[in-house]
């Protein structure tokens, strides 16, 4: 890969890297050009005691790879954040490296507002490409900002000789020339290792390079090869470039793959394939063009038996582990939960477990398994967490030995041992472990009525009584429930029954009351007026006559009455009696004179001895 | 001489007099003396032997008294003499049983609440494995039946009384006064009757508390039957959904159901 290539690098990071947050993205291509100038003002600046180091602006710088080889270049990227808006910054000042040629590669800044807190950051890039062997060091990075002059952390470099990376597989193209628009496409494929270990990550990429894209709505369809003897992660999509290619411009789109062997041997990827759309406006009948790549070998090497750990278990990869624990100290009885980190590079898919060796007086239960797995410049990495929950039986101080973790180092093709630190639990006694099998689960409240004791017994005062649950099935119940409804009803009936009886017999049966009534009406009232008195006394009677008779007091006179009387077999006395009052009544409403009390009141006791006299007989008949 | 005033009329005043001995044979029943196998005062003596047994600390045989006067009378008290006999001999689950039984006859009794609360303090199983009431239980939680029978009954005779009154009264304002006599009595007394029935309802479900020390709950009425939930300890209060043979069926939380053998729990 030559300069160009470098730069391509370069610029692919400067944008592809920071994707996510980068609200602005300022990168020039014409920067490259710039960086040979940028190389020359690079100044010998001497250490100075002004160099600030603020809270609030921090600047880094960060080389990857660290390790490369003399065909090969290294980016450098120096970054200078900050938790508040960043004004005008002019570029960071590097020391002149004569072990390397400079290229700037562009800038980016980025901004994040999470919450309310706020920050923002300028990163530059450089991509380095060495000028000899060795191992260098960039140090005396300064930024300048404000009245302030910063200063990055230096980063080391080391040159070899002989590249360490594997042999690329060859590719070769297929090409296609469309004679419509002129254009020529070619389509190849490749692996950035054709000698991986077991398990190691390779990257498959399918590349489709064009002049001039064909004239149609329709996008070339691509058809992936079986990838079947791999596990297979989806890496990133590159953004289209343009490269010159003997001395032709090419649109260059790449997909990419990231691939870990499953078994060793030789593996044939088989061709991928790109069909090409028909150019608009051209005959249907002209099949569409498809580009077919080669199929790729990969010689999948088994991972080496020299120095192989006893409990290493086909860990691919660079891993780190970490373990720790939720509470240091704990009663026993209750729980604690233990944290396994293994992260790294690598496939975190197929990580196995780490192995705790059995604890004493503890319970491991199983552990809840959470992946976090990302992909970084092509790279499958991410981590895998354990996490255990410990139940202690006994208290003490108990200790969780470290946990190795073996893996397989690919790039220096060597096993290497990850460990934790022992971890120190101290279990304390716990007070409310009760053994056995009751365990009754007392709340405060009821610990306050454990203490107490029941009540007395009720005396013997009160009546023995029979206190029915049951009231249905007692006669009362449905006596006291049904007896106002007969009663109720009963009064009715009588009621409808009485309205219904004969007129001349309810005449009959309130004569004296009605008369006796009007009579005490009489005596009350009009004793003081003879003829009102007198004249109501003799309605009284002849109401009474007639109700008896059942005919109009209106029609009767003294004579008429002594008549039906006599008819009706009254006792003598009593009809004369009445007849005599009211021949009285008559004499006194027609001819006034004035009354005589006693007269009245003998008026009254003759007229109540009559009528109490004919009702006697008249209950006597029937 | 007045002799004929109770003749002509006689049917009407011989009703009064036959509905006044309703009304009073109405009321009488409520006071009724109830047919026992032993006589009031047997029992009384009997009871305060029991008494007298108890302070005295011989409780088995105040049990044995107080055992046979519940099988006489059905009163709050004797049972919850009879649950405090227990509670002093340590059977906790008879102990909560008859407090449970004294407390469906006196509802709102103090010491029998307390003392039911202290006994279930002292249980393992720190719950009830019943089925929720109704939001109604609220009503006619604390009231006897009876208490929930007066207080439909005496608005119905009200109501009753101004039915026949009404019939015989023509004044306007108090017929007014009737007819809203009839209605409130009348709705009242249809409430407590709902009541009543919620009530007995609850009463006659199947109650029941754990008496044995310890009893597993199983899958079928079947003593080689898998245990399907943690044992059920002395004291508990169960519901029974079926009774076969020498086994129950309780509710078990979530719509489940295990079987008990019958020896193992007492009905309430």
């Amino acid at each position: 890969m030559g300069t160009k290539g470098a730069q391509d690098k370069a610029f692919k990071r400067s944008g592809v890297g920071m994707l996510g947050y980068s609200s602005t993205l300022h990168v020039s291509r014409f920067m490259f050009y710039a960086s040979r100038f940028a190389f020359s003002i690079l100044l010998v600046s001497v250490f100075c005691n002004n160099i600030a180091y603020s809270q609030d602006i921090t600047v880094s710088a960060e080389v990857t790879p660290k390790i490369i080889s003399l065909t090969e270049t290294a980016t450098l990227r120096v970054k200078i954040a900050a938790n508040q808006q960043l004004g005008n910054i002019t570029p960071p000042k590097l020391k002149a490296l004569p072990e390397f040629n400079v290229f700037y590669g562009g800038s980016s800044s980025q901004y994040n507002l999470t919450g309310n807190q706020f920050s923002a950051s300028v990163t530059w890039t450089y991509v380095l490409k060495p000028k000899k062997v060795g191992q260098f060091t960039v140090s005396q990075i300064h930024i300048s900002y404000g009245n302030k002059t910063y200063a990055a952390n230096p980063v080391t470099i080391k040159v070899l000789a002989k590249s360490r990376k594997p042999p690329q597989s060859k590719s070769t193209q297929d090409t296609f020339t469309d004679a419509f628009s002129s254009s020529t496409h070619k389509v190849e494929a490749s692996v950035d290792n054709s000698r991986p270990y077991v398990n190691e990550q390779i990257i498959y990429t399918f590349r489709y390079l064009y002049t001039v894209r064909i004239p149609s709505f329709n996008a070339p369809k691509y058809t992936p090869p079986s990838l079947r003897q791999f596990w297979q992660t989806e890496l990133e999509r590159k953004r289209s470039r343009r490269q010159v290619i003997d001395g032709t411009l090419y649109w260059i789109e790449e997909i990419q793959v990231g691939l870990f062997p499953i078994t060793a041997g030789k593996v044939t990827i088989e061709p991928a394939k790109l069909s090409l759309p028909t150019a608009a406006g051209r005959s249907r009948l002209q099949s569409s063009k498809v580009l077919v790549t080669d199929p790729v070998e990969v010689n999948v090497r088994p991972l080496p038996q020299k120095g192989r750990p006893t409990n290493f278990a086909s860990t691919v990869g660079q891993y780190r582990i970490h373990a720790q624990t939720d509470r240091q100290t704990i009663e026993a009885g209750d729980g604690f939960t233990l944290r396994v980190q293994v992260s790294g590079e690598g496939n975190i898919k197929t990580v196995p477990e780490p192995t705790i060796s059995a604890l004493p007086h503890m319970a491991i239960y199983d552990p809840q398994i959470t992946d976090a797995i990302g992909v970084v410049d092509s790279k499958v990495q991410g981590s895998r967490t354990y996490e255990y929950v410990i139940i202690p039986s006994k208290e003490g101080r108990w200790t969780i030995p470290a946990i190795d973790y073996p893996y397989f180092h690919p790039q220096t093709e060597n096993y290497q041992i990850a460990r934790t630190v022992a971890i120190t639990i101290n279990v304390l006694p716990n007070p409310n472990a009760i053994t056995g099998t009751t365990a009754p689960h007392t709340t405060q409240s009821d610990m306050h009525l454990l203490k107490q004791d029941i009540r007395y017994i009720k005396p013997d005062l009160l009546e023995l009584s029979n206190q029915h649950l049951y009231p249905y099935k007692r006669v009362s119940f449905w006596a006291a429930q049904t007896l106002p409804i007969v009663i109720v009803l009963s009064v009715w009936f009588y009621r409808q029954r009485q309205a219904k009886r004969d007129p001349k017999q309810i005449r009959e049966q309130y004569a004296a009351k009605k008369a006796l009534r009007l009579i005490e009406y009489a005596k009350k009232h009009t004793t003081n007026e003879p003829t009102a008195f007198y004249g109501t006394l003799a309605n009284g009677l002849y109401q009474y006559i007639g109700d008896i008779f059942d005919i109009s007091p209106g029609g009767l006179n003294p004579e008429l009455v002594r008549q039906r009387c006599k008819e009706a077999g009254f006792p003598e006395s009593a009809t004369t009696q009445i007849v005599d009052t009211l021949t009285q009544c008559d004499y006194v409403r027609f001819a006034p004179v004035a009354a005589n009390p006693t007269d009245i009141e003998d008026a009254l006791n003759r007229a109540r001895a009559a009528i109490d006299e004919i009702e006697k007989e008249r209950q006597l008949k029937t | 001489m007045k002799g004929w005033k109770n003749g002509r009329v006689a049917d009407k005043a011989r009703f009064v007099s036959r509905f006044t001995f309703l009304i009073c044979f109405l009321c009488f029943p409520f006071r009724e003396q109830h047919a026992y196998s032993q006589s009031q005062s047997t029992l009384e003596a009997s009871y305060r032997s029991a008494d007298a047994l108890y302070q005295s600390g011989q409780y088995q045989q105040a049990a044995e008294k107080y055992e046979q006067i519940a099988r006489s009378i059905q009163n709050g008290a004797v049972y919850y003499n009879l649950g405090n006999v227990y509670f002093r001999l340590g059977n906790r689950g008879r102990a909560i049983l008859n407090y449970e039984r004294a407390k469906r006859l006196m509802p709102r009794d103090k010491d029998i609440n307390f003392n039911l609360k202290i006994a279930k303090a002292q249980n393992v199983d720190p719950f009830d494995l019943v089925k929720p009431l109704s939001g109604f239980s609220l009503l006619y939680g604390a009231l006897h039946p009876n208490e929930i029978i007066w207080a439909g009954l005496v608005p119905y005779w009200i109501a009753a009384a101004s039915l026949i009154a009404i019939q015989f009264t023509q004044k306007r304002h108090f017929q007014r006064t009737l007819r809203y006599a009839i209605w409130i009595g009348g709705i009242t007394w249809l409430f407590s009757l709902l009541v009543l029935d919620l009530k007995i309802r609850e009463i006659n479900r199947p109650y029941s508390i754990v008496v044995a020390n310890e009893v597993m709950v199983r899958s079928e009425p079947d003593l080689g039957s898998e245990t399907i939930a943690l044992p059920l300890h002395e004291g508990i209060k169960i519901q029974l959904q079926e009774e076969r043979n020498d086994w129950v069926k309780i509710y078990l939380p979530d719509e489940n159901s295990g079987w008990l053998t019958a020896d193992a729990i007492e009905k309430i």
